[in-house]
């Protein structure tokens, strides 16, 4: 396996690692911290990556288990409640969708923001509980749980 | 309302940050911060102390002419051959940074089992090596002082006490101090993975 074939992989999914990234973190320190941790086990992890599954969801559990192992020195965004994002929204009108939906899901509890955001990339229930470990019926009320959420934010938009 | 799964699926990853550190050479230069790896290097160095260690115990088993003291030591050296034993099973274990094919769940699960294993390793070092070496080194250092042999020191009901007050005090300190020290270092860390273990079932 060659760095140039690896380093294509990555490319081709980096979208992953970045929206990950962003999920849980908001200062360029954090972020440079975490890219490069997920950056280095992904390489030393690669040569036993056996293809039994694609590449993406590979890279995801990676970058889940990274960040969520990672020591608390990296500044996660704790959970917040709704009147925040209300409040930091007023101050802020003028971000952009992206933004607006990054504020929205980091409203949620840590585990409830990989739920999301693997089934906005279009994981089932059934994937999402492969890749965390819990039943899918589980998923389901988590889902339900932060859609209602999510909603109840993002209408106002 | 916005379309959260199109406006999702379309965050394309580029950035300045991340694009510079995904370039060709750089992956061999990155440096582990994973708190595994740095577990796994510090027992991997309380190995090699340890083995330093014995093999002084032992040179002084020889040196020492006190056979009280030599028995303390020979005690002390299979003792520490068996932490050592113990440190080379939990560091084989241990896995040096993340495992994809885990679910996060067995993942937080393992890396939280690896921490409380390497802990209580720490506890039954507190409990035995530190009290047992420091007493070692009251009645060595009581003997030097003196000039005395040592039946003749130890048998001083006076040192006696102060030696049994030593040994009463020194265990439950020594653990006391292991378990500050093991709360600071990796507290915050453990309970953190705790909370998630749970909230992932909730």
């Amino acid at each position: 396996m060659s760095e140039k074939e690896f380093l294509a992989r990555l490319k081709e999914h980096q979208g992953i690692v970045y929206k990950l990234v962003h999920l849980y973190t908001d200062t360029e320190e954090d972020k440079k911290d975490l890219y490069q941790e997920i950056l280095l086990q992904a390489w030393k992890s690669y040569p036993g990556f056996r293809g039994e599954s694609k590449f993406s969801t590979w890279l995801y559990r990676l970058c889940l288990n990274t960040i969520f192992t990672l020591q608390k020195k990296i500044n996660r965004i704790e959970y917040t409640d709704t009147r925040q994002f209300e409040e930091t929204l007023a101050a802020e009108p003028n971000v952009n969708e992206t933004e607006r939906l990054y504020m929205a899901l980091r409203t949620l509890a840590e585990t409830d923001r990989a739920v999301v955001s693997l089934h906005l990339d279009g994981y089932s229930n059934q994937e999402i509980g492969t890749i965390l470990g819990i039943t899918p019926n589980l998923v389901g009320v988590k889902f339900h749980r932060a859609k209602q959420q999510l909603a109840s934010l993002l209408k106002q938009l | 309302m916005m379309d959260t799964k199109k406006v999702w699926q379309n965050i394309s990853g580029q950035e300045e940050l991340l694009d510079a550190l995904m370039k060709e050479g750089n992956f061999s230069r990155l440096h582990s911060k994973h708190p595994l790896s740095k577990l796994r290097r510090t027992l991997w160095i309380s190995i090699i102390l340890a083995a330093v260690i014995t093999l002084l115990y032992i040179v002084m088993i020889f040196l020492i002419p006190v056979w009280q003291v030599a028995l303390s030591l020979t005690i002390l050296a299979f003792y520490n051959l068996f932490i050592i034993k113990d440190s080379l099973k939990l560091y084989r274990k241990l896995p040096d940074g993340v495992i994809p094919d885990h679910s996060l769940k067995e993942e937080l699960s393992s890396h939280y089992d690896g921490f409380m294993q390497w802990w209580h390793l720490q506890q039954r070092i507190s409990i035995f090596i530190y009290p047992v070496a420091a007493t070692g080194g009251f009645i060595w250092g009581g003997m030097m002082g003196s000039g005395k042999a040592v039946e003749d020191f130890l048998y001083n009901p006076v040192m006696l006490t102060i030696l049994g007050i030593t040994l009463l005090v020194l265990v439950p300190l020594s653990y006391w101090f292991a378990r500050i020290l093991f709360q600071q270092m990796y507290g915050r860390h453990l309970k953190k993975l705790k909370q998630q273990i749970e909230s992932m079932e909730s």
